[in-house]
Formats: structure tokens, sequence, C-alpha cells
């Protein structure tokens, strides 16, 4: 099969949180969320940010 | 509708203005039922904006997120040709050699389909009219809708077709002629000529000669069924037999799935087309067993029949 087009995806996808992307769609939950533009959450790095701030 | 003569409203003043618009040949039919379910004439009000909401409202109508019902739905046949229908003379009594009226002469609707729009599936879906309590709207090829004037409500009333008098008749193409389809059926006897009215052109918002009416799409059967997809077909009832035409361009959204073991809605994830008109489909893992009921629409497109997938 050849990869996913943007196309080929539910729009409500894009309302999805990554993780549930990733958790709901399976092997193809990466290219799905890159595709709908969905990013995976930098949480780690900001606490670190949030620290070195205070 | 309202009598012609009627000894009590007396006689109808003659005059008219100068230059009066006229509607032209038939170049299309709108079928509705001629009644809808609350026992409305399916009419176009006075007060209907007739824009593109509004005819693909109709077109639509009865489909998944239509706030309209099925029985108001526009049948808009592709176009049609070599309209030849006449009224017949009065029906009169021959009485000391003077013919007293009795009733008008019936109207006869005769047109044919010419051409590849003509394919002999079409005759079924011209058929399932026949038994319908029906109503026509016809659009000229200036895109004009004419119908009947109701002097009660103002309104714009399909031409009501007298029940079971509609046939058609399938040619084959031959070495001098293309194929077609000749329709035929009857105006209800009391529908009269002299109501006969029309919307123009300029007052619609949609180029009524391009307009597409549902076409019926079919699923087929599933394979590759796992927890979390499957793949089907999607192709129109014409074309050839093992090799239907493929309705391509679907998308995932326009598929409806539903876990009827579970009783909750499957949102399709994503579909991809490959070939044309095989679409894999993707959703959230299902639980082994659970029956799913699939269908799909998209304005101008719906399957009929659902497709039933048991998860392996």
């Amino acid at each position: 099969m050849s990869r996913l087009k943007k196309s080929d995806i539910n729009p409500i996808v894009a309302t999805y949180s990554y993780s549930k992307i990733i958790k709901e769609c399976g092997k193809d939950g990466e290219l799905i969320a890159e595709l709908m533009g969905v990013k995976k959450p930098k949480t780690a790095k900001k606490k670190k940010e949030d620290k070195g701030e205070e | 509708m309202a009598d012609i003569c009627s000894c009590s409203t007396g006689i109808i003043n003659h005059g008219q203005p100068n230059c009066v618009d006229s509607f032209a040949r038939d170049a299309r039919l709108v079928f509705v039922e001629y009644l809808d379910d609350s026992g409305a004439v399916n009419s176009i009000k006075s007060t209907d904006t007739l824009d593109s909401t509004y005819i693909n409202d109709r077109l639509n109508a009865g489909a998944t997120g239509s706030s309209l019902s099925l029985s108001q739905r526009w049948y808009v046949t592709p176009t049609i040709n070599n309209v030849v229908g006449e009224r017949a003379e009065n029906v009169v009594q021959e009485i000391d050699g003077i013919a007293f009226n009795v009733r008008q002469g019936n109207r006869m609707y005769d047109g044919t389909f010419y051409g590849n729009v003509a394919a002999a599936p079409y005759i079924k879906a011209l058929k399932s009219m026949q038994c319908q309590k029906m109503g026509f709207f016809i659009i000229d090829v200036a895109g004009n809708i004419i119908g009947l004037n109701n002097e009660l409500t103002g309104d714009l009333d399909p031409i009501k077709i007298q029940q079971n008098t509609l046939q058609c008749l399938y040619n084959f193409p031959n070495s001098s002629e293309v194929q077609a389809i000749n329709l035929k059926f009857m105006w209800e006897e009391n529908e009269q000529d002299g109501d006969l009215s029309f919307i123009g052109s300029s007052s619609i918002g949609v180029d009524l000669l391009t307009v597409s009416s549902v076409a019926t799409v079919v699923l087929g059967e599933a394979t590759a069924i796992s927890t979390t997809g499957f793949t089907t077909t999607l192709s129109f009832l014409y074309g050839e037999q093992f090799n239907r035409l493929p309705k391509t361009g679907g998308l995932p959204a326009e598929f409806s799935i539903y876990n009827v073991t579970a009783d909750a809605a499957v949102i399709p994830l994503t579909a991809p087309e490959s070939p044309d008109g095989t679409y894999a489909i993707t959703f959230t893992a299902q639980t082994a067993a659970d029956v799913l009921r699939v269908s799909y629409f998209v304005n101008g497109f719906e399957s009929t029949t659902d497709l039933t997938v048991t998860i392996p």
C-alpha cells in the first residue's frame, strides 16, 4: 500500500491529542499525527525550562 | 385544480401585458413524491429561497444529517429530448350532432433519453416510480422550473402524475441510432394547462441544467478484516457485469460505521484508496466477534444497502 496522504485521514483526527492518535491509529500513528499537524508534546523539556526560570 | 369556467366568478379579462415572459422547451425533469410524509404537497413555496442550499437539501433529502425526509427528495433526470407530449382533444358526447364537452382530454408526457445517459440500469430507477404517487417539475433549456400555480397557496406545485401510467421502453443502439429510453406517463386527469407557471432561472441561484441527482453506490464485500480495519469497494450500479464503474475520491469521513454489538459509533480514521474505488478503512481496535454496520454517504452519492462486517 502506498504512503498515507492527508486526504486519506479523517479530519476529526486533527482534534485528537498526540497520545490518542498513537494509541488509536497503531503503526501509522506517528505518520498520521505528522500529516495532521499534531505535534508530540515536549512536556519533559518544558519542565526543565520552568525549573531553570525559578 | 380550479375550474376554468365558473358560473360564479364570471369571465376573466383577456388583456395581457405588452410582453409576457414564458418558458422554453423541456431539458430535464424533477420527479418528487407528490405529498411528503406530513401530507403536504412537495411544492416550492413563495417564501423559499432557491439558492444552492435549498437545491442541495432537496437533492439529498433523507440522507444522513438532512433536515428533510426522503419523501421530499428531488430526483433529477438527465437531459430528455424529443418531448412530444400532447393533450388529447376533449372527451365529448354528441347529442343531435352537437359535441358537448364532457371533460378535457388526457395529456401524455412523452420524451426520450438518448446515448450514455440511457444506460439500461436507468430503467430500474424510472420504473421504481411506477406505483408511487408522483409529481414532477420541468426544467427547461433556459434553467427555469415549470410547475403548476396553486391559486390557494400561491405555491408552485409539482404536476401530478396519474398513478400507474408511467412506462419506459429501452431501444438498443443500432447502425443508425444510439441507445435510448423512451419515457411516457399521463398527467393526472384533473391537472389544468392553464395553471402552468414557472420560476425564472434568474430567480434560482443554481444552474439546474448541471445539478446531479443522488447516485446509488454499492459497498463491496469486506476483505482483509482485522480488529482495526477492513477493505471494501465502492462502485456504481452502472458498468460491466463484473467490473462496475468505481466510485473514486471517497473520504474517510464519508463512511459511517456502527458497532451493532457494542451499540456505539466507530469513527473511521483513515481510508486510503488503492486501486480506484477500493478503500482500506481503519478504526480503533474493536472487540472480536463484534458486528459492524457500514454505510456511505456524501452529497450526491449514497449506499442504499448497508455492509455488515464481523470482527474476527
